[in-house]
């Protein structure tokens, strides 16, 4: 290609930024801070070069800059070899490549890249939202290759050209559906684990310090979606989400115990007490799974902890499936070891005292332990305790502060306190956190984000040696609304500025298209493909088979698109045209005049006046007709001129058609 | 088999229809199509994605991979109907003289509306939109020899719309262009032999000495200055000076060069001075005598008879 060394155009550069920008932007929220900035000089550079005609920097300085950045990505991401470097560094060298591009060569590097760019965005979410992304970006990429390999006009946004890569596009979405339902899968990964391009970490974390849930509140986003076997969604009250449960308090944070064992088998339930459910979990980039408490056995799906957690094998990087059972009980028996015991009935020494206190008078008032568990909870519903998204932040003792001064909270604050409480009594008691409630979205219940939730499970003992779990939830005493109809609901204020309800709405009601595209793309995979193969009939899913449909869906494919461009590039005559044909067709019985049809008009005319002498008149006529349609601008006047010119052709057809007899 | 041999014969079952008559029409079948260089990059980074998506079982990257599959689908047929009967209606060509570089035109047409028609070897290219049914295109070829020079095999492609595919044609059209002898440089004094003379005069090759000069190689001997060459190294020349009429006679019988194409070469430099100077002159050629004129079309009479002497002089 000979053009490949020939410089770019203002519009080209244009197009090729525009589809690095557009390519980049959906990843800049985890691009390091430096980026932004850099990027923005970066464009600005090469527009101000571009405009002022300043040549390309040296390549030793252009090397330089590369290296600076890439000394910057492993300064401000560590050095591993990780999927957010690889990914950084590829965008970042497709944002700077965009100050050595001058030539044809560069910018078709540069946009292909961005094909590339886009692709990566998809290892990080494969939410429902990004298929825009997906298209509009692989819109503006291929118009923007269409506008380095031709400019069909000097307008920067030239409808024309802008039509036909839609028209592109368009006709390659059959395709890609087909091709995507019947492309085979691999099973497994050849190389690499789904781990290290999974798609990222949200959603609850292991430990819980003052304002980790409130960032989950904040949050719309699904956390998971289930759907009961049944079709009976439990009262809203029974829907407590296990998740992972705190153990350790060191005066601000709970975090968990780590287990060495798995939790002994319970008695076997009949049907009609348990509950079964599958849960389609979004990626977490964690192990926790949820249940409802409390779940009869893992099913093979991950480890049972003893303290009734389910743990994945792996981490959930991917949407993953589960089918669990769950029997709601309000006493859960469990044999509880000294050691765990003591675990359970430590707080930090020599802080709180005031609570200390309070709890060493009611236990001489009354020294059994339900009776301490009720004051509590008294103590939180007839005093006056809020609950609160925007509580004062706590410092010092917070169990202390909490309870005497601040008083606002929510989840965390009473669960946290709650149990620190009850140990103070004596009472083993554990923080659990997960989710609690979900919206009923008919199909599925769906339980997003701001669901999450803090509760507490205090161990009762009333004969030596057996004792029970009992689930208590401090928030439902000053919330019980909470509980009952989920965590929007009893909201007054705003969570953050666009927090509106129909806003919210919305969200959930897109969630039923989300639950379908998880269903039908984002959870596509062998067996799925396979159970569509059975569908339309083809059994076996071996080489040949598979080789021989994929060249027939390839074939068919191709006729698809083969079809529509015949028919779109067929010959067309405007009107004119085919006059001027239908005038060439009744001459087509004298050879030597018909081969001079194509020279044109004029000369037709001339040579059919000199055959046809007695065609003269009604010839001239046509000819004069025929150049004013030909050049006349106003429309109506053309209709008109054309229906002349039709009536003198038929008057004239008859002379040339009797001259053919003799 | 040689590998020359092996060249001609490829050369042959490729080119089978050998030269054809204008205009031609390009269908489908005399269509070539191949992934142009831009493309095998687009495919590699492809086949990248889609060995990324493949592997994590990505749905939405294969989603975008299998996109762009169907778009170089489309992109490929939009390629392929863009030079889908196209015409070649004529190839048009001044005469050159022999060294120069031959510039063909070449008219196309089409029905439909057809983008960056190109054209290109390794002198020139040059591209076109036909819009308006017909356009042209402009192509150097190198001239190799006087006479009628068949023109070379035309090669029509396009990259439209992506320029991820090149799409071509071949076509070796029947016409021929004609190559004048190339003019001796620098131009030779006219001869004195023949010529009439007229009322105006110039200085031509006379009986008179009136400088002496060195050799210069297809000096006729009886010029040679002996005594002078004998007392120094070089070989002399006596330079005759002598008032001519403006009718000059070039006659190829008359003139002391071995070599045919050094004689014709000579007579075609003298030709486009005497046409400079809007002399009166006259070509002889054995077989050919074109009389005694001036002016563009008597020009052209004398340089396409030097031209096609001896049959043009095909080697």
């Amino acid at each position: 290609m000979a053009r490949i060394q020939s410089q770019l155009s203002m519009k080209q550069l244009f197009w090729i930024t525009f589809a690095v920008v557009l390519a980049v932007l959906p990843q800049l929220y985890r691009l390091p801070i430096w980026f932004l900035p850099m990027a923005l000089m970066v464009i600005s550079y090469r527009f101000y070069a571009q405009i002022n005609h300043i040549k390309k920097a040296w390549n030793t300085l252009l090397m330089f800059l590369a290296l600076l950045v890439l000394v910057l990505i492993i300064f401000s991401q560590g050095l591993t070899l990780s999927r957010e470097i690889s990914v950084t560094i590829l965008i970042s060298m497709a944002v700077l490549k965009l100050l050595e591009t001058y030539t044809m060569r560069d910018a078709l590097l540069v946009v292909m890249l961005c094909y590339f760019v886009t692709m990566t965005r998809f290892l990080y979410s494969q939410d429902l939202l990004l298929i825009f992304y997906l298209l509009g970006s692989a819109f503006i990429t291929t118009h923007a290759l269409s506008v380095l390999n031709y400019e069909k006009s000097a307008r920067w946004f030239d409808r024309q050209q802008i039509k036909s890569t839609a028209a592109s596009l368009s006709l390659a979405v059959p395709f890609a559906i087909l091709f995507f339902l019947v492309f085979p899968r691999l099973g497994s990964p050849i190389w690499g684990s789904p781990d290290f391009f999974g798609e990222g970490k949200t959603g609850i974390s292991d430990t819980m310090s003052p304002g980790s849930i409130i960032e989950l509140f904040m949050d719309d986003s699904p956390a998971f979606r289930v759907t009961f076997d049944d079709g009976v969604v439990p009262p809203n009250a029974q829907l407590y989400w296990r998740g992972p449960v705190l153990w350790h308090f060191d005066g601000r944070t709970w975090s968990r115990q780590k287990h060495n064992s798995l939790r002994q088998t319970m008695r076997q339930y009949g049907d009609a007490e348990t509950i079964a459910y599958q849960i389609e979990q979004e990626n977490t980039g964690q192990n926790y799974m949820f249940s409802l408490d409390y779940v009869t056995d893992s099913a093979g799906k991950g480890f049972l902890l003893p303290d009734s957690t389910l743990y994945s094998m792996t981490t959930i990087n991917q949407l993953r499936h589960y089918e669990l059972k769950s029997v709601l009980l309000e006493r859960f028996y469990q044999d509880l070891s000294d050691h765990n015991r003591r675990l359970l009935l430590t707080y930090p020494a020599n802080q709180n005292q005031r609570t200390l206190a309070l709890i060493r008078q009611w236990q001489a008032e009354d020294p059994n332990p339900l009776a301490v568990v009720n004051r509590a909870l008294q103590k939180f519903n007839q005093e006056d305790f809020y609950y609160s998204f925007t509580p004062p932040p706590l410092e010092g003792e917070v169990i202390d502060e909490f309870l005497f001064e601040s008083r606002r909270g929510f989840c965390e604050h009473y669960a946290s306190t709650f149990t620190i409480m009850m140990r103070m009594a004596g009472i083993p008691a554990r923080v659990v956190t997960g989710y609690q409630g979900g919206i009923d979205n008919g199909e599925y219940l769906l339980v997003k984000q701001s669901d999450a939730h803090a509760w507490s499970e205090v161990y009762i003992e009333p004969a030596q040696g057996s004792g029970y779990w009992m689930r208590i939830d401090p928030t439902s005493m000053v919330a019980p609304e909470r509980v009952e109809s989920g965590s929007q609901n009893i909201m007054t204020e705003k969570r953050h500025w666009i927090d509106f309800e129909w806003l919210r709405d919305t969200k959930e009601s897109l969630d039923k298209y989300r639950y379908q595209w998880n269903q039908w793309v984002r959870d596509f995979n062998v067996s799925k493909q396979e159970a569509l193969f059975k569908a339309i009939g083809f059994e076996y899913r071996d080489g040949k088979t598979l080789a021989l449909l994929m060249m027939a869906i390839l074939l068919f494919t191709a006729l698809l698109t083969l079809i529509p461009m015949w028919w779109l590039k067929r010959q067309r005559h405007h009107t004119l045209q085919r006059l001027y044909l239908q005038l060439v067709r009744t001459i087509k019985h004298n050879p030597a005049l018909y081969d001079q049809h194509r020279k044109g008009i004029e000369h037709l005319t001339a040579e059919i006046i000199k055959t046809y002498p007695e065609s003269e008149p009604r010839m001239q006529h046509f000819l004069a007709l025929y150049l004013q349609a030909r050049y006349s601008k106003q429309a109506p006047k053309k209709q008109q001129l054309l229906q002349h010119l039709q009536k003198t052709l038929n008057q004239i057809k008859p002379i040339l058609q009797a001259s053919k007899a003799p | 088999m040689t590998p020359r041999l092996f060249k001609d014969r490829l050369q042959r079952f490729f080119n089978r229809r050998g030269k054809e008559r204008l205009p031609v029409v390009f269908d489908w079948r005399r269509i070539y199509v191949l992934p142009s260089k831009p493309g095998l990059f687009f495919a590699s980074i492809w086949f990248l994605m889609m060995l990324a998506g493949l592997n994590f079982n990505n749905n939405m990257s294969l989603m975008l991979v299998f996109l762009l599959f169907g778009l170089a689908q489309v992109v490929l047929h939009k390629t392929f109907f863009n030079l889908r009967n196209l015409r070649l209606e004529q190839v048009k060509a001044d005469p050159v003289f022999l060294g120069d570089a031959i510039t063909l035109f070449l008219q196309v047409s089409a029905d439909d509306k057809k983008w960056q028609i190109r054209t290109e070897n390794d002198l020139t290219d040059d591209t076109t939109n036909i819009t308006e049914q017909s356009s042209q295109l402009t192509t150097l070829m190198p001239s190799l020899h006087r006479g009628w020079q068949a023109v070379d095999r035309i090669k029509l492609m396009t990259r439209f719309p992506l320029g991820l595919f090149t799409c071509w044609v071949y076509c070796t059209p029947q016409d021929a262009v004609l190559v004048y002898p190339k003019p001796e440089d620098p131009c030779p004094p006219f001869p004195h032999h023949g010529g009439r003379e007229g009322e105006q005069t110039t200085w031509v090759k006379g009986e008179e000495i009136s400088s002496i000069r060195p050799y210069r190689h297809g000096d006729p001997i009886r010029d040679i200055a002996w005594k002078k060459s004998a007392q120094t190294e070089q070989t002399w020349v006596k330079e005759f000076k002598q008032t001519q009429g403006q009718y000059l006679s070039f006659d190829y019988a008359q003139m002391n060069l071995s070599n045919t194409e050094l004689k014709l070469s000579r007579i075609t430099a003298w030709v486009l001075a005497a046409e400079l100077q809007q002399a009166e002159y006259q070509v002889l050629l054995p077989g050919f005598d074109s009389g005694m004129s001036v002016g563009e079309k008597h020009l052209h009479r004398c340089l396409k008879a030097l031209a096609l002497y001896q049959s043009g002089g095909a080697s």
